[in-house]
């Protein structure tokens, strides 16, 4: 579903998107004139110091929180019949945090450091939707990407934050594993970047003369609007506006920093970018693999150790950096597991997860409330919810936006704050 | 400008196969588009001896398996049956993962490839117990005392029925549904020294079983398979996606209960896509140039168009690391995702630089496609000529501009002809479907 800025101020409701254009600096009434607002909005201006700059990892398949985030305390977390059993962690591997009874995964230890050294480490107990208690995957992924459940809206979280924030800028929605659907916007395209270091023209010296002045020029808008054409000449001319100041962020000293898995080398581009002065609030990685139905036991403390070795590579160079205290990671999932292991050594789908949000000025702590474990509280064995995932969001997109209002015209409805954010 | 019937021609052979190249658009229209649907629906289906697939069984293997795989869809004689097998491995997924070994995945797509004309049912049968969905959706794990739900609620939601109706709306199963589906599911072990697959009754779960509204006695794998393929949802809900990726947007209700008829409870592809080819929609204006190349379908259609051995190249690091979309490694079971997220940076760069190599190629050949539009054109009448070869009837003012000032500028040799052709498979024209 596409629509037009008109349809877009209609579904976000005119009052609260003005109130957010005010606050955000910018006049959304205004009848910005394509060639003037391109000219505007194209703008490579760095962000100035002090905007947050979100990154976002999208856990998927569904992870299973409760061995992530572990209560060795809740009666039901070790019970063979109603709990983990045979794949709970034993508690004497559990890294402690302190303050708090639970503790982290034994292959998140630069999390836990970062908990006690920082306190810039929050977790949000139970986040998930009572609305619909989707099972499905694609159906929760879709949810949690448009933040609606109405079925009318078809853009992302995200893209609608960049549609007011930085409307038309080919920088400001960065997803560095392909299209990220929270990115999508109807004003504002999805730069991809898969490796800084290749985010460059190949032309064979034999015929390079013109080639890529051709190929440039083949992006000029010569197609009808409306047209899938013309849509491919956009993207072909927004790559050309993107390219030479991405890969002038390759740093191949920095990159080096970086584990070679798959979320390691996703963060490092954003490192890259970040360092650089992209100016994009908003950066999406994915790492998949949570879907463990079976073998959790092995996969999980891979995807926890790559993950929590690639964040802390990641923090440890934006922390040298003049953004230090700008970028802050938010890692979530569509949704967590059921509680009671499935003989496979794994777990089947559930509701009820834990977020991670963590770096540039996060109040460490826990927030939200833990779901009651109960076997008899439990839906199909999932935890029941007690945070909408849009009050997470809400609290992002606020800090985001610097102002109370930029969620509510995003969401297009009021969602609690969460208060993660110091002022 | 091309006339309607060369836009049909070329449309005809994007959706039905991996593109037109040279000759097949002045073919198509000679013959008339019904003549060329016909033609195409009904090739002898190619056979796993013709395909010569090379081993696939460890990771060294990938390259040539994965070259030879796109170099049958760029050339292979029965286009269709390619195509609906690229289509076929985005519906019923596997993907190599920590437990799925390569010659799993290979099983699994030689089933995709074999007929996949014929019935769906029976396709759903049949990989529900190979090796590669077995073990990609946990289903060698799902038993009596254990039961799995993965392989239950994906064979429901993306193999066959979706989440609701997509005629009346009505959901068309329950959790509920999805627990007893997996119970009904259980039995089937992994012999892990032969690598087989073999019913032990030890583990299936003998129990009584209801699901979809009613009870379904002992129901195992044979019973689950036949009521999904009698439940009202599942007439529509392929049909629907076919219907998609041939057309270019999803059919209206009308059309939908018309494939249903056709789909049956055996699900047959022929009939379903025989009837959308046949439909005065497939060839719309409003259908034409209305997809987008995914990497898959452009390095196929590259390929075709230039005449490049995809045989003997290995592409599969741009297709993962760059493009997103390696045809072993689908980003989870859903598939790969389709439409405008294909026209992005990461793609277009990549593709850019994949163009070289087979502008590269054929310029350096004096047979090849570059040396023939040197010698039979001029500067001046290039931008046609090249865009024709490229199965492209019709260009934009911009790129045809762009396309001039390349041509008429430096000397007029082979060399300049290869970056023309490149030029085409970089343009927005090339880049739709």
């Amino acid at each position: 579903m596409t629509l037009t800025r008109r349809g877009f101020l209609a579904h976000s409701g005119l009052v609260t998107v003005a109130a957010a254009g005010a606050n955000l600096g910018l006049d959304l009434f205004s009848p910005l004139g394509e060639a003037a607002g391109a000219a505007m909005l194209r703008s490579s201006r760095p962000l100035p110091l002090g905007t947050p700059i979100l990154v976002l990892i999208d856990l998927q398949g569904g992870n299973d929180a409760t061995n992530m985030l572990i209560d060795p305390t809740d009666p039901w977390y070790y019970d063979v019949q109603h709990g983990h059993g045979s794949i709970a962690i034993q508690e004497s591997a559990i890294l402690p945090l302190s303050g708090v009874s639970r503790g982290l995964h034994p292959s998140m230890p630069w999390l836990a450091s970062r908990w006690a050294s920082d306190h810039d480490v929050a977790f949000v107990l139970g986040p998930g939707e009572n609305v619909v208690h989707e099972f499905s995957h694609f159906a929760a992924m879709h949810y949690r990407q448009v933040a609606d459940f109405t079925g009318s809206v078809g853009t992302g979280w995200l893209g609608r934050f960049n549609d007011l924030a930085a409307a038309g800028s080919p920088f400001a929605s960065v997803s560095i594993s392909g299209v990220h659907p929270a990115l999508v916007g109807t004003r504002t395209p999805v730069l991809t970047v898969p490796s800084v270091a290749y985010f460059d023209f190949n032309v064979d010296w034999q015929w390079q003369d013109g080639w890529l002045h051709a190929w440039r020029a083949m992006g000029g808008g010569g197609a009808a609007r409306g047209t899938m054409t013309r849509t491919s000449e956009l993207a072909i001319a927004d790559t050309f506006v993107a390219q030479s100041k991405v890969f002038a962020a390759s740093d191949s000293a920095v990159a080096a920093q970086f584990d070679s898995s798959d979320v390691g080398q996703q963060l490092a581009q954003v490192a890259l970018l970040v360092d650089a002065g992209i100016p994009s609030q908003t950066y999406v990685v994915t790492l998949g693999g949570f879907d463990t139905h079976g073998d959790e036991d092995s996969a999980q403390p891979a995807l926890f150790g790559q993950l929590d070795a690639a964040l802390g590579q990641f923090f440890d160079v934006v922390g040298a950096g003049p953004r230090a205290n700008d970028v802050f990671v938010y890692a979530t999932s569509e949704f967590g597991r059921q509680q009671t292991a499935n003989g496979s050594a794994g777990c089947d789908h559930g509701q009820a997860g834990v977020d991670i949000i963590v770096g540039g000025r996060v109040r460490g702590g826990l927030y939200g409330k833990a779901p009651s474990s109960a076997p008899g509280a439990r839906l199909d064995d999932a935890l029941v919810p007690t945070v909408d995932f849009r009050s997470v969001y809400a609290t992002i997109l606020n800090h985001l936006g610097r102002s109370s209002a930029t969620s509510t015209a995003v969401l297009a409805k009021h969602f609690e704050d969460l208060g993660v954010f110091a002022a | 400008m091309g006339t309607v019937t060369e836009r049909q021609v070329a449309h005809i052979w994007r959706r039905l196969g991996f593109g037109p190249t040279d000759g097949d658009i002045e073919h198509g229209v000679a013959i008339g588009t019904k003549a060329l649907i016909d033609d195409l629906l009904h090739r002898r289906p190619t056979t796993p001896a013709q395909w010569r697939l090379p081993k696939l069984s460890s990771w060294e293997d990938q390259a040539p398996y994965l070259g030879r795989q796109l170099q049958l869809m760029a050339t292979s004689p029965n286009p269709l049956q390619e195509r609906l097998a690229w289509i076929l491995q985005g519906i019923v997924v596997v993907g190599v993962t920590d437990s799925v070994a390569f010659d799993d995945l290979r099983g699994h797509v030689s089933r995709l490839r074999v007929n996949p004309f014929g019935s769906y049912t029976r396709l759903l049968r049949d990989t529900a117990v190979l090796p590669g969905m077995m073990k990609y959706l946990n289903g060698d794990q799902n038993t009596a005392e254990h039961p799995n739900q993965n392989y239950a609620r994906e064979l429901m939601e993306l193999f066959s029925l979706g989440l609701k109706n997509l005629v009346t709306g009505r959901t068309n199963y329950t959790q509920n549904d999805v627990i007893q589906v997996a119970r009904a599911l259980t039995g089937y072990t992994l012999d892990w020294r032969s690598n087989r697959i073999a019913f032990d009754a030890s583990y299936f779960d003998d129990g009584q079983k209801h699901f979809f509204g009613k009870s379904q006695g002992h129901a195992g794998l044979a019973e689950v398979i036949s009521a999904v393929s009698r439940h009202p949802a599942y007439r529509y809900f392929i049909p629907a996606r076919l219907y998609k990726e041939l057309v270019g947007h999803a059919p209206d209700v009308a059309t939908l209960k018309a494939l249903g008829t056709h789909w049956g409870t055996s699900g047959n592809v022929r009939s379903v896509v025989s009837a959308i080819a046949h439909s005065p929609a497939f060839l719309a204006p409003a259908a034409i140039g209305s997809r987008v190349k995914s990497p898959v379908e452009l390095l196929a259609s590259g390929a075709r168009v230039m005449g490049f051995p995809l045989g003997s190249s290995d592409y599969g690091w741009q297709l993962s690391s760059f493009m997103n979309q390696h045809p072993y490694f689908p980003p989870n079971v859903s598939g790969w995702p389709e439409g405008t997220t294909w026209l992005n940076a990461g793609v277009d760069m990549t593709w850019g630089g994949i163009v070289q190599d087979f502008a590269a190629a054929s310029a350096a050949s004096s047979h090849g496609i570059a040396a023939k539009l040197w010698l039979s054109e001029s500067p001046r009448s290039a931008p046609m000529a090249v865009a024709r070869v490229c199965g492209i009837t019709d260009v934009t003012e911009s790129t045809a501009r762009a396309l001039h000032a390349y041509t008429t500028s430096g000397s007029w040799d082979r060399f300049r002809a290869a970056g023309a052709l490149a030029l085409v498979l970089v343009s927005p024209e090339f880049l739709v479907n």
